[in-house]
């Protein structure tokens, strides 16, 4: 197996530990649905680069860090090339406009170094009042919304 | 202050980034800013970086530096072969946090400004006003190194 596979099959390990938490009633299980739904994206797109890294196109494989809104950044603002038509209109028609406002979404709910609401650790809502990611009104039915 | 890499090896890539920026302009979700092509004295002297200023989200990496993404060559982007392409990318809220607290890639890209290894791109409004304050600070290192 080569490393962008090996990205994509965790990612899809993980879509499906997500959808484990989606079928959860209560509102206390969404935010492990939204964190795995996060990892989800992450990996894919890491499985992107990873890819593109072994294709000689990327110089730079994939690194440690968790935002994944850089990396698509990188992606659709590849150099144009006759060559790279093809990938170029598949970037572009994968991460189109919503999926990388929905992306950037997901971002900002990643577990932050001054904690505002997020998916793993306790935070101070809009009020200042403390609050953890699990408790039932913190996240929707509709996820980051 | 123009430095040797701004009157020299710059025209040789002039058009290709300038035919890269105005792609990059296209995405309207993520108004480039600002696009500055400069040369780091610490790094590889044959590589070409450009930074690029976008909107469409404030995010702050948690990992204190900036973003940097590397390319290899294209037709339509031809380098040597040792040579490289590296695009930092950059919000303005970001930026403005780097510089205040001395991001790694910020210190680069301000000590190559205050070397006049530098050529901005493209500048809209908020680019102005970005590339006064890289420029400002720029200056203020300079004054504060005699």
């Amino acid at each position: 197996m080569d490393e962008p596979t090996a990205w994509l099959y965790q990612a899809i390990a993980d879509r499906e530990a997500a959808e484990q938490f989606v079928i959860h009633k209560e509102g206390t299980q969404r935010c492990h649905a939204i964190a795995k739904l996060q990892q989800t994206v992450e990996k894919a797109v890491k499985a992107l680069v990873s890819a593109l890294h072994d294709a000689g196109i990327l110089g730079a494989g994939v690194r440690a860090r968790h935002e994944v809104e850089r990396y698509v950044g990188a992606l659709i603002r590849l150099p144009r090339s006759r060559g790279n038509r093809a990938i170029q209109q598949l970037l572009h028609g994968l991460l189109d406009q919503n999926t990388r406002a929905a992306i950037k979404a997901l971002d900002a709910l990643a577990p932050q170094l001054h904690p505002r609401r997020n998916t793993e650790y306790p935070f101070r809502d809009a009020r200042r009042q403390w609050t953890y990611p699990a408790a039932a009104d913190v996240f929707s039915l509709d996820f980051g919304r | 202050m123009v430095g040797s890499w701004a009157a020299e090896r710059f025209p040789k890539y002039e058009e290709a980034l300038r035919r890269l920026t105005d792609q990059h302009r296209a995405l309207v979700d993520e108004p480039l800013h600002l696009a500055v092509a400069y040369l780091p004295a610490l790094r590889d002297q044959q590589h070409i970086f450009l930074l690029e200023v976008v909107g469409g989200g404030e995010s702050i990496n948690t990992e204190r530096d900036l973003f940097e993404a590397t390319y290899e060559a294209t037709p339509e982007f031809p380098m040597g072969p040792k040579e490289q392409f590296h695009l930092i990318l950059t919000n303005p809220t970001e930026l403005e946090t780097a510089l205040r607290d001395g991001w790694r890639l910020a210190v680069e890209l301000v000590n190559a400004i205050r070397a006049g290894n530098y050529k901005a791109i493209h500048k809209d409004k908020t680019g102005k006003r970005v590339l006064a304050i890289l420029e400002s600070e720029a200056r203020r290192q300079e004054a504060v190194r005699g």
